[in-house]
């Protein structure tokens, strides 16, 4: 299945990247060129929109960690929602899902990961 | 003899023989001996404003000798004076000695260091005529032209050959093999020495067409000193002795007397190594023939260089993939060790995969599986550190959670340092032996799948592991789980490559955990080795198509008391004092 990634305004004036398909190591380098060009255009809190992806290995994963590295040395943060089935599991069995877990309206996610 | 003499036998236009009107010399015998002390007169009756022809043929760029019946020469034009000068009116052609002239075959001949052509034309009166040219120069441009053909032939069936061996023992065989015949009769390439030893290749010309190639290696030391100096990049004038102490080093047997010359083979740096080449058919070698040497060995250098660069970091590759593979389990007390690696670039026979253990000073062990995230080299080199981290680590820390946190915290500096957001997930686990032959594992769970473990009773359990994966958060959670194995029992770490295999009927279906738990119900009675192995084994069955995940499995399995006591008979060959018996159990 190919991949997709495609940019939704969000109403707090963050960016969203909803994810459709699979993400591996051949659609790995398209979801990171997306989320450098938020970074370049000064967004500081990405949130990837996971409902329409279907697969995602250590690849994907490492993308996921270098862009909230990069949005956390900027101040912000890059958070994960709506994963489910094999994509819930995988970020469940490593952790990740603890990690970027995105929790709107709650407390600040970038105070949990912040060293 | 008069014009009309030659009119009359000449049917042509009755002034000249033209070159296509070459007679068989079997005319002469049809005609009686005319001879005449007179050359044939130009036909005078072809009117007043005819040219004096025999004058305007006296000045042809063809020299002539006009001989008669009896084949003694009656005339010699100036231009044929000068070519032949052996050649005297008077007296018979064939005492003069010219090749060329002796018999009817026209052709060309080398007469008194000139290249000559030569045709006979037959007149009237058994008389015949000889007219002869100076090809010199024109042979000169002709033969150099071929020369300078054959040679960039030759040289382009070089660069054909050698092409872009990547082997250096097969570049240096095919250069032997190419300078024969063309550039010697025997040829040896030396190369530079390497750890003291200088090995060579040798092509001998054979009867066949396929010269004969032998090689062998000298010490450094026993070198020929214009070999020697042509390794040091000068090409050496002095060769009087060369073939002596080519002969004496034992590199050109049967050769004495032979022309020999040595020519450096430029690499990188200093030369490669050196042409000898040696010869005695055709003798000493020319500055043409060196000429030629000098652009073989350039392109037979640029080859070899090639080659041995290739070698070079070939075995630089080899060292450091040899340091990525991962390394057996070290044999401990209680435990039977089994393991599976299928890097997912069979090629490259390295992956993001790892396993592994370290005895721990108290007697147990500590072992871990783990993947780094992506593919490849940059995979296997951060799965070494990691290796090589715990391989220190576990001196100053010998409990999984405190030694998986010391852990994240050293990857961390790496990951972040690197910004790819590399990560690594592991299961590292403590495996200490009990006195009734059962294991127990203190395990510590980094973000990667649970262990499974095969009960005596044939059921399967998943270890209820949790944690979050290394090198990305200074402080990850790491769960920890105690497992007893009884003897017999096996706990088993794996991959992600194992359970994300594709294939199956609609070839993009993922193996899954459940399939594995399957596959390995009732298997409890198996060793570890073959465990994993089976693990592998039905994981590569499933795949539908070549490419795969890497896959590691690392299988360990509490052997008993009867694998206990078999290590004591192993190390202790005289009856155990008991005192020493209890400190080895300890």
């Amino acid at each position: 299945m190919t991949f997709s990634v495609s940019y939704v305004e969000r109403d707090d004036g963050g960016a969203r990247l909803r994810l459709a398909g699979e993400l591996d190591l051949s659609s790995a380098p398209e979801l990171s060129a997306a989320i450098d060009g938020l970074t370049a255009a000064g967004e500081t809190r990405v949130l990837l929109d996971l409902t329409d992806l279907t697969f995602c290995d250590s690849t994907g994963m490492a993308v996921f960690v270098r862009g909230d590295n990069q949005a956390a040395a900027a101040g912000g943060w890059l958070r994960l929602t709506g994963a489910h089935g094999r994509v819930e599991r995988v970020l469940r069995v490593t952790g990740l899902a603890e990690v970027l877990r995105y929790e709107p309206e709650s407390v600040d996610p970038a105070s949990r990961s912040a060293s | 003899m008069t014009a009309s003499d030659v009119r009359d036998w000449d049917p042509g236009d009755g002034r000249h023989s033209t070159p296509s009107t070459t007679r068989p010399p079997a005319w002469s015998a049809d005609l009686p001996p005319h001879p005449t002390a007179d050359l044939p007169p130009v036909p005078s009756d072809r009117g007043s404003a005819a040219p004096d022809l025999f004058e305007v043929v006296e000045h042809f760029r063809e020299g002539l000798v006009v001989c008669d019946a009896t084949g003694v020469v009656r005339h010699v034009s100036p231009v044929a004076e000068r070519l032949l000068p052996g050649v005297t009116p008077g007296e018979l052609l064939s005492a003069a000695g010219v090749p060329g002239l002796s018999d009817g075959n026209a052709g060309g001949f080398s007469y008194r260091g000139r290249r000559l052509t030569a045709r006979q034309v037959p007149l009237s009166g058994a008389r015949c005529c000889w007219y002869v040219e100076d090809v010199t120069d024109s042979v000169g441009r002709a033969d150099a032209l071929l020369a300078e053909r054959a040679r960039s032939a030759f040289l382009a069936v070089v660069g054909d050959k050698l092409g872009n061996p990547l082997h250096p023992d097969r570049a240096a065989a095919a250069v032997v093999r190419l300078a024969v015949p063309t550039l010697a009769e025997v040829a040896v390439l030396v190369l530079a020495p390497r750890a003291g030893r200088a090995r060579w290749w040798r092509a001998s010309r054979a009867d066949d067409e396929t010269p004969m190639v032998d090689s062998g290696a000298l010490a450094a030391a026993e070198l020929p000193a214009a070999v020697a100096d042509g390794l040091t990049g000068i090409e050496p004038h002095a060769v009087d002795w060369l073939v002596e102490q080519a002969i004496d080093a034992g590199l050109l047997p049967g050769l004495a007397g032979s022309a020999a010359r040595v020519v450096p083979l430029p690499g990188r740096d200093a030369p490669v190594g050196v042409l000898l080449v040696a010869r005695r058919a055709t003798g000493w070698y020319d500055e043409a023939d060196v000429e030629l040497i000098r652009a073989f060995t350039a392109r037979a250098g640029a080859a070899l260089t090639t080659a041995l660069l290739y070698r070079d970091q070939a075995e630089v590759a080899d060292t450091l993939q040899a340091s990525l593979l991962p390394v057996e389990p070290a044999e401990a007390a209680g435990v039977q060790w089994g393991t599976a690696y299928r890097p997912a670039q069979a090629g490259l026979r390295i992956g993001g995969d790892f396993y592994g253990s370290h005895r721990l000073a108290d007697g147990g062990s500590v072992f871990f599986l783990g993947d780094v995230s992506g593919k490849g080299v940059e995979a296997a080199v951060l799965t070494g550190q990691l290796r090589q981290c715990l391989q220190a680590l576990h001196r100053l820390e010998s409990h999984p959670g405190r030694l998986l946190r010391l852990l994240n915290d050293a990857l961390l500096e790496t990951t972040q340092a690197h910004g790819q957001g590399r990560f690594a997930t592991i299961v590292l686990g403590v495996a200490r032996p009990q006195r009734d032959g059962g294991l127990t594992l203190t395990l510590a769970g980094g973000g990667h799948l649970p262990p499974l473990v095969l009960r005596a009773s044939g059921e399967v359990e998943s270890v209820p592991l949790r944690g979050m994966l290394i090198g990305v958060v200074p402080d990850p959670r790491v769960g920890e789980v105690t497992v007893r194995l009884a003897p017999g029992e096996t706990c088993l770490l794996y991959s992600d490559g194992v359970t994300e295999a594709r294939g199956g009927r609609r070839g993009d279906e993922q193996f899954g955990t459940e399939r594995l738990v399957t596959a390995l119900s009732g298997c409890q009675r198996m060793p570890a080795p073959a465990l994993a192995e089976r693990v592998e084994q039905i994981t590569c069955d499933w795949l539908a198509h070549g490419d795969h995940d890497d896959i590691a499995v690392l299988a360990l399995r509490a052997t008993g008391p009867s694998g206990r006591e078999s290590r004591h008979l192993h190390s202790v060959p005289t009856p155990a004092d008991p005192d020493q018996q209890e400190e080895t159990d300890a």
